[in-house]
């Protein structure tokens, strides 16, 4: 996993990744431990595959001001994956990387 | 861990949420593996992650290789929404000599004027003023130099910025390089970009929007005030250590104490509904 999951950066990387975390997940069954990395990496793949933003920021009490940005913000496991699976955007330039 | 009120429990492996009604109501852990794995629950009303990273989910990373994101699986399983999970930071000289988790090569040898090159000895950044462009941020250098060119082997050639001087002033970056049998007063050093650091959290409307989940994290409350944003700073982890980890206790007391008021009082609690339907997905 280690090996397929490396350092992927161009979006061909990332969604041949996303079907290998898919793969290793199929394989290794309703193991709880195998599934929280596999959504961690889910999680970061998935959400690589969006156009490049900011940081969300934060209001001082520590909720975000506008609920738009919160939920375009946070995802959960469900969004990744359905932005993991119908995404075909572009990376920024200069990601455009494989190593 | 000599404080009094602290039972320091070892060798258990959290591996699921324990929730009940959308909340979360304790943890589950196992000892051991195979069929001779036990599994145990520990309900409690709150639970803090301290769980790190996840960069040992990487070929190559400067993390343990415990830090696989699994804290931040497990919350995302139970319902967690998460902020930021794509912001990654590499670090661009991890030393590449085959261990795991990598050995680093601090920014400060590029700082005393060693060069990032290629095998051909290319520098991958351009000089600038004052050898500043060598000393380009974490991210941007990791991201930068295959750009324009295939991905080949880099080094770090500190032997002329500085020599002789490399054990006296980097011991613990010779050491490494030594056991692996390189001399970096003598050899350019191999190098690596290598997940680094990982600024993905829970979110703070897991808490806000309560009854959501009962899960605190120091990292997340952290990042929350824009300490880190994108492209952590070195030394923000002692602010997440120390700072926020205070932030999360007491914020953790606070809900514990609510749970007794209400169990008190007997009365209906919107943010602690009583303990039923304890229900959580298990093999």
């Amino acid at each position: 996993m280690t090996r397929l999951v490396g350092l992927e950066r161009d979006a061909a990387g990332l969604t041949e990744a996303l079907a290998v975390i898919s793969q290793v997940e199929r394989a290794g069954g309703p193991e709880p431990a195998l599934l929280n990395m596999t959504a961690s990496a889910k999680l970061v793949r998935g959400w690589r595959l969006r156009p490049p933003r900011k940081p969300r920021r934060a209001l001082p009490d520590g909720l975000s001001g506008d609920r738009r940005d919160r939920e375009a913000d946070f995802p959960d496991l469900a969004g990744a994956e359905k932005t993991a699976s119908s995404s075909t955007l572009p990376l920024r330039e200069g990601r455009n990387v494989r190593a | 861990m000599e404080e009094p009120s602290i039972t320091l429990l070892e060798g258990f492996h959290a591996i699921e949420l324990a929730m009940e009604d959308g909340r979360v109501a304790g943890l589950f852990a196992r000892t051991g593996t195979g069929s001779g794995a036990r599994l145990f629950l520990f309900v409690h009303q709150a639970v803090i992650f301290a769980t790190g990273g996840l960069g040992a989910l990487y070929a190559v990373t400067t993390n343990p290789l415990e830090s696989r994101g699994e804290g931040l699986g497990m919350a995302a399983r139970a319902g967690a929404v998460i902020a930021d999970p794509e912001f990654v930071q590499f670090h661009p000289t991890a030393i590449a000599i085959g261990r795991d988790p990598a050995p680093l090569a601090t920014e400060a040898l590029r700082g005393e004027g060693a060069m990032l090159v290629d095998e051909k000895g290319l520098r991958f950044m351009p000089a600038g003023p004052q050898g500043r462009r060598a000393c380009a941020a974490r991210c941007r250098r990791a991201r930068d130099p295959p750009r324009t060119r295939e991905w080949t082997q880099s080094v770090l050639d500190c032997r002329e910025a500085i020599g002789a001087e490399f054990p006296k002033r980097f011991p613990t970056v010779y050491a490494a390089c030594t056991r692996a049998g390189i001399d970096p007063a003598r050899q350019p050093i191999p190098v690596a970009p290598a997940a680094h650091y990982h600024m993905g959290r829970h979110s703070p409307a897991t808490i806000a929007d309560a009854p959501r989940s009962n899960d605190y994290g120091p990292s997340r409350m952290c990042r929350d005030r824009d300490c880190t944003a994108p492209n952590r700073l070195a030394s923000n982890s002692l602010l997440e250590a120390l700072v926020f980890g205070t932030r999360a206790r007491k914020t953790y007391a606070r809900a514990l104490l609510l749970a007794q008021a209400a169990a008190r009082h007997r009365r209906p609690n919107a943010s602690l509904p009583p303990r039923r339907r304890m229900s959580c997905a298990m093999p």
